[in-house]
């Protein structure tokens, strides 16, 4: 009996071999191989080829190791608090709450030189806030001598200022430096126009793009802040603390007013859906350029908090999108692993690995 | 704790045991990293991505229902970080030697010099060679060569037929056979120097 010739197609041939150097050949398939001199050549080739990607690979540093395995069981820590968190006030944690628990758990990731993303924006605030503070101090000493300057020229400044000062409303970053701007200055207010400068700080300037237009609004700020310095110090020589206090209190409240505002906007900004679980790209891609439009507005943190981990990738997608608004669309889980999904100003969706924000893909949006 | 299996510790450690989370990772976390450092095809986006892993790792946890083993369960997380890892990279600009050098001396700033002598300069042929393969054929040669799962298990944790399974394989395997045939032909043609006696590499001719 003659042996079953092998097949002509090269990719026939590589599957058969290979088939053959797992084990996993059928009997037939055996016989065609070791009938082959060709073939055989061909296992040992292959054979090599396994040996090599099997051989051992060099590991890493025991420095670099601990402080992987570090950084996994702070997370292991994290989660676990956050699960006690959540049992015991029955309701999800949210992220804004989740970040400081990251920050006092186990710092592995502090040891780490692969740092988590939690990590790395935890790591931009001081820095930022040293920015302002800088800022503040500059401004500070230009309205010493603005004040100086005021106080020489006598009314002639309150007619600038007055104009100045009914410029429309200003934006929350502004405001927020002009706070700073007069801690030195006003102790009277300085309590509340700190609480309130934390509010804005935390609930809008601290977002990423936000934070960027804050320095150069922070420049624009410095001139109105002048102008209203100037008023003040005006104003002073006649009734000092309850009139720079009332100078301030105006533009105090519409700042608090425009970060609430801004919180409101990217709360309310889209409904938050969870769209399923779904095991290729495309058929999440189906259901999401179908169903975004008719997510109900109820299916919100409720479904998000189905999520884990409880991370969300905005400040990444608005790095990779440009939009300062908060862009995220949806929620599903692809082939078990939580994924987001996120606007683009080219109306294009993003599709996020929510366990570490990279791109999976990115879909038309309609 | 050594003695536990496994299941034990995963068990344990879905309960909040901490130690033998601790336990569990430590055991496979040569394993996990051998994958990312061939399907990363460096030691920096290989770092990145291990990280990666162990993080997902713990954090789909309690997702884990046992059905499958841990090793075989927490591969597919590993693998699924890297590609995670190289699709990012695609992403954004590919780092000069110079930059990568940086990240990974960033990351490795207590380790000995001698030893990131040998990490830095460590680009052996099988690295670049996968480093050529399409992700599709990489990630099932990956898992079979290195993480040791059957045609089954692979085409479960990829979520592709266990015909696709072996054929991607096999491409795999032939196309790596190829680049390191075609890699040794040019050291050899290489490696007869041409220069005379006297002439020093570097040196103007």
């Amino acid at each position: 009996m003659n042996a079953p010739h092998p097949p002509h197609d090269p990719s026939q041939t590589d599957e058969l071999v290979s088939a053959y150097v797992d084990g996993v050949a059928a009997a037939d398939e055996i016989e065609i191989v070791e009938a082959s001199p060709e073939l055989m050549a061909r296992v040992e080739s292959m054979r090599s080829v396994s040996a090599m990607l099997g051989a051992p690979v060099a590991p890493p540093a025991d420095a670099v190791r601990e402080d992987h395995l570090a950084a996994a069981m702070g997370e292991f820590d994290r989660l676990f608090a956050a699960d006690a968190g959540a049992d015991a006030t029955v309701t999800p944690l949210p992220q804004a709450a989740a970040e400081p628990a990251a920050a006092s758990a186990p710092a592995a990731a502090s040891t780490s030189g692969v740092t988590s993303l939690a990590e790395a924006r935890e790591r931009k605030r001081p820095r930022r806030l040293n920015m302002v503070a800088a800022a503040a101090a500059a401004v500070a000493i230009l309205f010493a001598g603005i004040v100086a300057v005021g106080i020489n020229t006598g009314g002639e400044t309150t007619d600038v200022v007055a104009e100045a000062s009914s410029d429309a409303a200003e934006p929350a970053a502004a405001i927020e430096s002009r706070s700073d701007l007069v801690l030195p200055e006003t102790e009277a207010a300085s309590a509340d126009e700190d609480a309130m400068a934390d509010d804005a700080m935390d609930e809008t300037a601290m977002d990423e793009e936000a934070m960027e237009d804050e320095e150069a609004a922070m420049d624009e700020a410095m001139a109105d802040d002048a102008m209203d310095a100037m008023d003040s110090a005006a104003e002073a020589g006649a009734a000092p603390e309850p009139d720079a206090e009332a100078a301030f209190a105006a533009p105090l409240g519409d700042a608090d007013e425009s970060a609430a505002d801004g919180a409101d906007n990217a709360a309310q900004s889209r409904p938050v859906g969870f769209l399923g679980a779904f095991t290729t790209v495309e058929d999440l891609a189906e259901a999401a350029t179908a169903d975004l439009a008719e997510v109900p507005a109820t299916k919100t943190a409720a479904d998000r908090s189905t999520f884990l981990p409880p991370t969300d990738c905005s400040d990444i997608a608005q790095e990779l999108t440009g939009l300062n608004d908060a862009t995220l669309l949806s929620t599903a889980f692809l082939d078990d692993n939580p994924v987001e999904l996120h606007a683009t100003a080219d109306d294009q969706i993003l599709i996020l690995s929510s366990t570490n924000c990279s791109v999976i893909e990115s879909i038309p949006g309609s | 704790m050594g003695g536990a299996d496994d299941r034990e510790l995963v068990a344990r450690a879905q309960s909040g045991d901490r130690a033998a989370a601790n336990e569990l990772l430590r055991r496979h976390y040569d394993r996990i990293y051998a994958i990312c450092r061939r399907i990363a095809g460096n030691d920096a986006d290989a770092a990145d991505a291990t990280q990666e892993a162990l993080m997902a790792i713990v954090r789909g946890l309690d997702r884990f229902d046992g059905k499958a083993k841990f090793s075989t369960w927490s591969y597919r997380v590993a693998t699924n970080a890297c590609l995670d890892e190289l699709r990012r990279r695609k992403r954004r600009p590919t780092p000069t030697d110079m930059d990568e050098h940086a990240d990974w001396s960033t990351q490795t700033a207590d380790t000995e010099a001698g030893e990131f002598d040998d990490r830095m300069v460590e680009r052996d042929a099988m690295s670049q060679a996968l480093a050529e393969l399409p992700d599709d054929f990489r990630a099932p040669v990956v898992l079979r060569d290195v993480g040791g799962l059957d045609y089954a298990e692979i085409s479960q944790q990829l979520g592709i037929p266990p015909g696709t399974v072996r054929s991607r394989i096999a491409r795999g395997r032939a196309k790596l056979a190829e680049i390191l045939a075609a890699g040794n032909q040019n050291d050899l043609d290489e490696r007869p120097s041409t220069r005379e006696p006297d002439e020093r590499p570097g040196t103007a001719p």
